[in-house]
C-alpha cells in the first residue's frame, strides 16, 4: 500500500513537467529524510551506481548506431529487405518489418529503428498504395523490436541492476523477438491481402537478390559477428559494444568513406549526452530505490505475496498490468529503475527466473511505447509522418493486441525465452 | 531596430556566457572520456585474444571515465534539452502556465544539482580523510573520481541557475529553454 502511494505521489510530480531525474532524485530524497532522517550517504550511493564496467555497453553501442546511421552503412537496408520480399501481398510492409529487426540488432533502441527505417519506409508504402493508417502501424510496431532484439540498453539496464547476465538477457531476447517479427510480419501480409491494398512486383531475380545483399552486406554483418562473439562466450556485453562500435568506425570509414573526424566527434558528444541523461535517472533512481528499502517496502511485498499465497502466474499478471498502466505515463527507463528493485526480492522468493521475467519486462515495455497518452515510438511516427495522433493511435491499435498474444506466449512457454540462453557456451 | 537590453538581462546574459563555455568544456572532457572508453575496451580485447595478455586495470578505469562521461556532460544534456521530461500535462498550458512549469523545472534541477554537491562533497571529504582506495587493481584514491560528482553538480547547479537567471530577466524565451517534452525526443541516439 505505502508502496503505491508512493508511485501515486511520485508520478503525479513527475507530471509537473520537472526532468525525470530531478523528480526521482528529490523525491527519494525527501523519502529518505522522512525514513531515517540525518543518516544518509547519497554521495557515495551515486559513485557506486555509475561507477559500472558493464554500463559502457549503453554508450558504446549508442556510439556504434551513431557510425552506422552518420555513415550511411544502413541507408539500402530498406531497399535490400523490399528487393526480397516484393512479390508478397503486403510486400513493403514485411520488408519494413524485416528492416526493423535487422536495425534493432544494431541499434539497441526503439525511438532509433522507429525513426531510421520509418524516415525511408512512410513515404514509400505511400507510393505504393498502402493506406497511411497502415504505414504508421508496421512503423510503430516495427520500430518496438528495437528494445528486444539484442543488443537492447533497457536490457543492459535490467541486467545490472537486477545482478543478471547480460549475455544471457541478450539471447532470450533474440528468439521472442523474431517470433514477434514474424507475427508483425504475417498480420503486415494478412492485412493488405484483404483489403487488396499495396502494389506487388515480379519476384526479385537472383541476380537483383544477390545485388541487394551486396549493397547491406555490412549492415547484415555486424549484428551476427557481436552477438555470435557474446553467444561463443568471446565477448563480454561492454566488450561486445565496444568491439562493434569499432568495427562500424572502420566500416563507415574505410569502406564507405562516409564518415569524417567531425562525424566520430559529434558521435562521442552525443553518446555522452544520452549516457548523461540516462546515468543521471539510474542514479536518481538508486536514491529513491535505497528510500523504499530504508522503508522495508521490499520485504512488505515479499511478504504481502506469501500471505496472499500469490503463485507465479498470479504475481506476473499482478506485475504485468502495474507495468502496463505505468507505460501509458512513464517512459520504458523510469519504469525499469523505479520497478525492478522492489519487484526483484518477490522474483527471489517465487523462484521466477530473473532472465525470463527480464524478457517479460521488456516485451511489455514495448507495449508502453505505443501506449497513449506518453508513448515514445506515436510521438516519433508524429515527428516523421506528421500524421494526426489519432490515426497513428489508430494505425498501432492492432499491433498492441499482436503484442499481449506474444506476452502471453512467452508467458505460458517460457522455453521461447529460456532455449538459447540455455545452450550458451 | 537593436534595443539594448537592460541592466539585469546584460547580467544575465554575461553569467550565462560563463556558464555555456564552462558546459562547452564539460561535454568535450565528457566526449573525450567516451572515445577514451572505446579505445580502452577494444585495446583490452586485442590484448587479451591477440596477445594473451589480459590487462585487469582496464575496467576499472573505464568505469571511473563512464562517471566522467555522465557528471560532466550534464550541464551540456540540460542545455540542448536531452533530460527526459514527462509533458503529458504542461503541453497544454498556454504561455504563463509554461513559463511557470520552465522555472519549476529548472528550480528543481538546480536543488538536485545541489544535492549531488553537498552529498558528493561529503563522501569526497571522508574518503579523503581516511586515504579511501579502489580494491581494484590501480588502488586509485577514491576521493579524486567521487570530486566527478560535486563537480558535476555544480556545472548543473551553473548552468541551470543562469538559464534562468535569463528566463527571469525576459532575455530567452520558455519554449527556449523549457524541458524536453516526449515528442522531441526522436534523435536517432536515444537510449530507449
Amino acid at each position: 500500500m505505502t508502496f503505491l502511494v508512493l508511485l501515486v505521489l511520485l508520478v503525479c510530480l513527475l507530471l509537473t513537467g520537472m526532468p525525470v531525474f530531478a523528480g526521482l532524485a528529490l523525491f527519494g530524497a525527501a523519502v529518505l529524510m522522512i525514513a531515517e532522517p540525518g543518516a544518509i550517504n547519497l554521495g557515495e550511493l551515486v559513485f557506486g551506481k555509475l561507477d559500472t564496467y558493464l554500463l559502457v555497453a549503453i554508450p558504446l553501442f549508442t556510439l556504434m548506431a551513431q557510425f552506422m546511421i552518420r555513415g550511411r552503412v544502413v541507408d539500402s537496408l530498406f531497399s535490400t529487405t523490399h528487393t526480397l520480399t516484393r512479390h508478397l501481398p503486403g510486400g513493403l510492409g514485411v520488408a519494413t518489418v524485416i528492416a526493423c529487426t535487422i536495425f534493432a540488432a544494431i541499434s539497441g533502441s526503439s525511438v532509433a529503428t522507429a525513426l531510421t527505417i520509418g524516415s525511408a519506409a512512410i513515404p514509400q508504402m505511400l507510393r505504393y498504395g498502402y493506406s497511411l493508417r497502415y504505414a504508421l502501424g508496421v512503423v510503430g510496431a516495427g520500430g518496438t523490436l528495437g528494445i528486444l532484439i539484442p543488443p537492447s540498453g533497457p536490457m543492459v539496464l535490467y541486467g545490472v541492476i537486477s545482478d543478471t547476465s547480460i549475455g544471457q538477457l541478450f539471447m532470450a531476447g533474440l528468439v521472442p523477438g523474431l517470433m514477434l517479427a514474424a507475427i508483425f510480419a504475417l498480420w503486415c501480409m494478412a492485412v493488405a491481402w484483404r483489403t487488396g491494398q499495396g502494389r506487388r512486383e515480379p519476384r526479385a531475380s537472383i541476380g537483383e537478390i544477390w545485388e541487394a545483399l551486396r549493397r547491406s552486406i555490412w549492415a547484415l554483418a555486424l549484428p551476427p559477428f557481436i552477438l555470435g562473439g557474446m553467444y561463443a562466450g568471446i565477448f563480454t556485453a561492454t566488450e561486445a559494444a565496444g568491439v562493434g562500435a569499432m568495427a562500424a568506425l572502420i566500416i563507415a570509414v574505410l569502406v564507405y568513406r562516409n564518415l569524417g573526424w567531425r562525424d566520430v566527434w559529434h558521435s562521442a558528444l552525443d553518446a555522452a549526452r544520452t549516457s548523461s541523461m540516462l546515468f543521471l535517472i539510474l542514479a536518481a533512481a538508486a536514491i529513491f530505490g535505497h528510500a523504499l528499502t530504508k522503508l522495508r517496502i521490499p520485504n512488505e511485498i515479499v511478504e504481502l505475496v506469501a500471505h496472499y499465497g500469490l503463485s507465479q502466474t498470479g504475481f506476473l499478471i499482478a506485475v504485468m498490468v502495474l507495468i502496463l498502466v505505468l507505460g501509458m505515463f512513464l517512459e520504458t527507463i523510469s519504469i525499469i529503475l523505479i520497478t525492478t528493485p522492489v519487484i526483484l526480492p518477490v522474483l527471489i522468493a517465487l523462484k521466477i527466473d530473473p532472465v525470463w521475467y527480464g524478457i517479460l519486462l521488456t516485451v511489455n515495455l514495448e507495449l508502453a511505447l505505443i501506449t497513449p497518452p506518453v508513448g515514445m515510438n506515436l510521438f516519433t511516427l508524429k515527428a516523421v509522418s506528421h500524421a494526426p495522433i489519432g490515426e497513428i493511435i489508430r494505425g498501432v491499435a492492432p499491433y498492441f493486441m499482436l503484442l499481449v498474444f506474444g506476452l502471453a506466449l512467452i508467458m505460458i512457454f517460457p522455453q521461447l525465452a529460456l532455449f538459447l540462453p540455455g545452450t550458451m557456451f | 531596430m537593436n534595443v539594448e537590453p537592460g541592466g539585469a538581462r546584460r547580467i544575465a546574459r554575461a553569467a550565462d556566457r560563463i556558464s555555456r563555455l564552462l558546459s562547452d568544456a564539460g561535454i568535450a572532457i565528457s566526449g573525450g572520456a567516451m572515445l577514451t572508453s572505446l579505445v580502452l575496451v577494444v585495446y583490452g580485447v586485442v590484448l587479451r585474444y591477440g596477445f594473451n595478455q589480459p590487462q585487469t586495470w582496464l575496467d576499472e578505469l573505464v568505469g571511473y571515465l563512464l562517471v566522467a562521461t555522465v557528471m560532466l556532460g550534464a550541464c551540456d544534456a540540460l542545455r540542448k534539452r536531452e533530460h527526459i521530461a514527462i509533458d503529458l500535462l504542461t503541453a497544454r498550458l498556454g504561455g504563463r502556465g509554461r513559463f511557470v512549469v520552465a522555472v519549476v523545472a529548472l528550480l528543481a534541477v538546480a536543488l538536485a544539482a545541489l544535492l549531488f554537491i553537498t552529498e558528493g562533497w561529503e563522501t569526497v571529504a571522508f574518503s579523503k580523510m581516511v586515504d579511501m582506495r579502489s580494491t581494484g587493481y590501480l588502488a586509485a584514491p577514491l576521493w579524486v573520481v567521487q570530486a566527478l560528482i560535486p563537480l558535476g553538480g555544480a556545472l548543473l547547479l551553473l548552468n541551470a541557475a543562469t538559464l534562468l537567471g535569463r528566463l527571469l530577466a525576459g532575455d530567452i524565451a520558455v519554449d527556449e529553454l523549457a524541458p524536453p517534452t516526449d515528442q522531441q525526443h526522436g534523435q536517432p541516439e536515444r537510449g530507449a
